[in-house]
């Protein structure tokens, strides 16, 4: 009895942790409790077809069968999911309007209703099979039925036990954020769900791993404890994830952050089914499709860069004293202990001219650690900021490399940015060249990307990518950037922290990076 | 939802015939008999990409399952699945019959 209620309860878990989130994100919508109840009977039904059809699926695409079958299934919930982020974000609003007006039920559109009834029945499908497969082997395996049932009754009843708790703890959420920590929970959710489908590609040979674990935290919070589970449904958690399923669950994120921007800006409406559609492909197409542009392989272990993305804007008479630095955790000869850090001035001479100097460039590989020498940089602003929909930049600099075996080099190439509402993304482009006696031939190029989201001047979360084809290193992580403006002063500091993650196996696995500036006029 | 597929499939096959076009990966079995895996350990190389056939000779059902390399997969009885794992960094990694936990147990030692 013991082994069949753990195993009904794990299972039972994961499902139930999904439809109380789903629920309290549809909070105050009628007749809810019809479709989450339709919705298990309908995922209820469907686990026993998929366990009888076990052996069909098993051998559809040569063997693969069971693996696209939990992806597919696992992909599908995170469309749903996304699509209903996306009308929520246009119709929250109203939604919370309304609830705090006439203290319950508001009429609202089918759509969410759908897509609760979706995802609970999808939920229940992919848990619920497994559990009547294990059922069945019992049963055969001639368990009393006595024992049975107890152990389905205990194991049901407490996943389901905490999945009621998680729900009315949602509940207590003020109601004028409860939507915004919802629909932030649900995006979470979502992202771990396509990590999930991720691994199940890999496991079936149709996706590459991405460098194999990149991490191991299982030593904190291990993947088969009770916190490890919960966190595992609710925001993704996973001790040891493969590359790709960092890759996945990032490209999840980011496309609904941006879905959910462009929706609030009435842009795209998760309404209607047209709507619905285009939002829920959008996710899965932006993941496959990122995880397409990145898909590199290669063995060499690389170099690194400067991990900063140049802005092109240039402030007049704005002086300013940044520091910053990079350390690259990878136990492979010639990355372990690389590390680098500078402290720079500059000043903005005019509104379009802004030069630095670089005065301390230290630098640190494979041990042996030393300053490099100076840099000159300027960065041009070369279209008024929001003149046209991309603002551009341009950078030039000179660098002076005083250690051994080291040459000069010139570094050049266009600044983007973009920024629509909220967002702000910004791209260089940068070519580098070795000058002088012992200097390397040829170009070599790198780019770099960084998206960030306003929620306020101080708070900016975001991701930045970094691409050095010339060392096949490719790498993107999350990072978080903010202004504090000091009071009473016409001084600021801003911040940037962050960690990228190597998206092939020559990148460094893991570097991460910090930014402080000081600015004053 | 036919864009959705589409949006899926496509680039899900495309990938699927790179990683096929990769060349051939080490394939190593492990049998599930009376509910345990035979054999009990396996060595595998660090560093590489290599799949797993998992055989159930049992009459009953068993997930074949890693929390340590992130595996699950249900193997029907009389039947056998191809799992892929790897690179894994050099150590020792449990996997289980989801199961049947008490007695199917097994260890990939990768060095």
């Amino acid at each position: 009895m013991p082994a069949v209620a753990l195993l009904v309860f794990r299972e039972v878990l994961e499902a139930a942790l999904i439809v109380a989130v789903v629920c309290a994100a549809t909070r105050g919508v009628p007749h809810r409790g019809a479709f989450v109840a339709g919705g298990i009977g309908v995922g209820a039904a469907g686990a026993v077809l998929v366990a009888l059809g076990a052996g069909f699926i098993a051998d559809l695409a040569s063997g693969a069968g069971q693996n696209l079958f939990n992806a597919g299934v696992l992909l599908a919930a995170v469309a749903m999911i996304g699509w209903h982020v996306v009308w929520m974000s246009s119709h929250g609003r109203e939604l919370t309007q309304k609830m705090q007006a006439l203290g319950g039920a508001v009429k609202t559109g089918a759509s969410s209703l759908r897509v609760l009834f979706a995802v609970v029945a999808l939920a229940v499908l992919r848990e619920g099979s497994e559990i009547v497969l294990f059922l069945y082997g019992m049963a055969a395996g001639g368990v009393g039925a006595a024992g049975e049932a107890a152990g389905i009754a205990l194991g049901v009843g407490g996943g389901a036990l905490l999945g009621v708790a998680l729900y009315f703890g949602l509940l207590r959420i003020p109601l004028k954020h409860f939507f915004g920590v919802t629909n932030g929970l649900l995006m979470l959710l979502a992202a771990g769900l396509a990590a999930t489908a991720a691994g199940f590609l890999v496991e079936s040979g149709w996706l590459p791993a991405w460098g194999g674990q990149l991490w191991n935290t299982s030593r904190l919070v291990a993947d088969d404890s009770l916190a490890g589970r919960t966190l595992g449904i609710l925001i993704g958690y996973k001790a040891r994830p493969e590359g790709i399923q960092v890759a996945f669950y990032l490209a999840t994120l980011v496309a609904l952050v941006a879905l959910v921007a462009l929706a609030r800006r009435g842009l795209v409406r998760g309404s209607g089914a047209r709507g619905a559609i285009a939002g829920g492909a959008t996710v899965p197409a932006v993941a496959a499709a990122a995880v397409g542009i990145m898909l590199i392989a290669a063995a060499r272990p690389a170099a690194a860069d400067d991990f900063v993305v140049y802005s092109p804007y240039v402030t007049a008479t704005q002086n300013e004293i940044e520091v910053r630095g990079y350390r690259v955790e990878d136990a492979r000869a010639g990355l372990r202990g690389a590390a680098a850090a500078e402290l720079s001035i500059s000043r903005g001479m005019n509104a379009w001219w802004q030069p630095e100097i670089y005065l301390v460039r230290y630098q640190r590989s494979a041990g042996s650690g030393g300053l490099q020498g100076y840099e000159f940089e300027n960065t041009l602003q070369l279209t008024p900021p929001g003149k046209y929909p991309a603002d551009l930049g341009f950078l030039a600099s000179y660098e002076h490399n005083t250690a051994a075996r080291t040459s000069d080099a010139v570094e050049f190439g266009p600044l983007l940015a973009i920024k629509a509402g909220r967002f702000a993304h910004t791209v260089n482009l940068i070519w580098e060249k070795e000058v002088g006696a012992g200097a390397g031939r040829g170009y070599e190029f790198r780019y770099s990307y960084a998206a960030t989201y306003a929620i306020s001047s101080r708070l900016r979360p975001g991701v930045e990518a970094y691409g050095r084809p010339a060392d096949r290193a490719y790498q993107a992580g999350p990072i978080l950037a903010g202004e504090w403006h000091l009071p009473r002063t016409f001084s600021s500091l801003e911040y940037r922290v962050g960690v990228v993650l190597g998206l092939n196996a020559a990148a460094p696995r893991l570097t991460s990076l910090a930014r402080l500036e000081y600015e004053f006029f | 939802m036919k864009s959705f597929l589409a949006s899926i499939a496509l680039p899900m096959f495309a990938l699927g015939a790179a990683v096929a076009a990769a060349g051939e990966v080490p394939e190593y079995t492990l049998v599930i008999k009376h509910h345990v895996y035979e054999p009990g350990s396996l060595k595998v190389a660090a560093g590489t990409r290599f799949k797993i056939r998992v055989v159930n000779e049992d009459a009953s059902p068993e997930e074949f399952e890693s929390t340590d390399f992130n595996r699950e997969a249900v193997v029907l009885p009389k039947r056998s699945i191809v799992v892929y794992v790897g690179p894994l960094h050099a150590g020792t990694y449990r996997f289980f019959g989801d199961f049947h936990r008490d007695t199917a147990n097994g260890r990939l030692i990768v060095e």
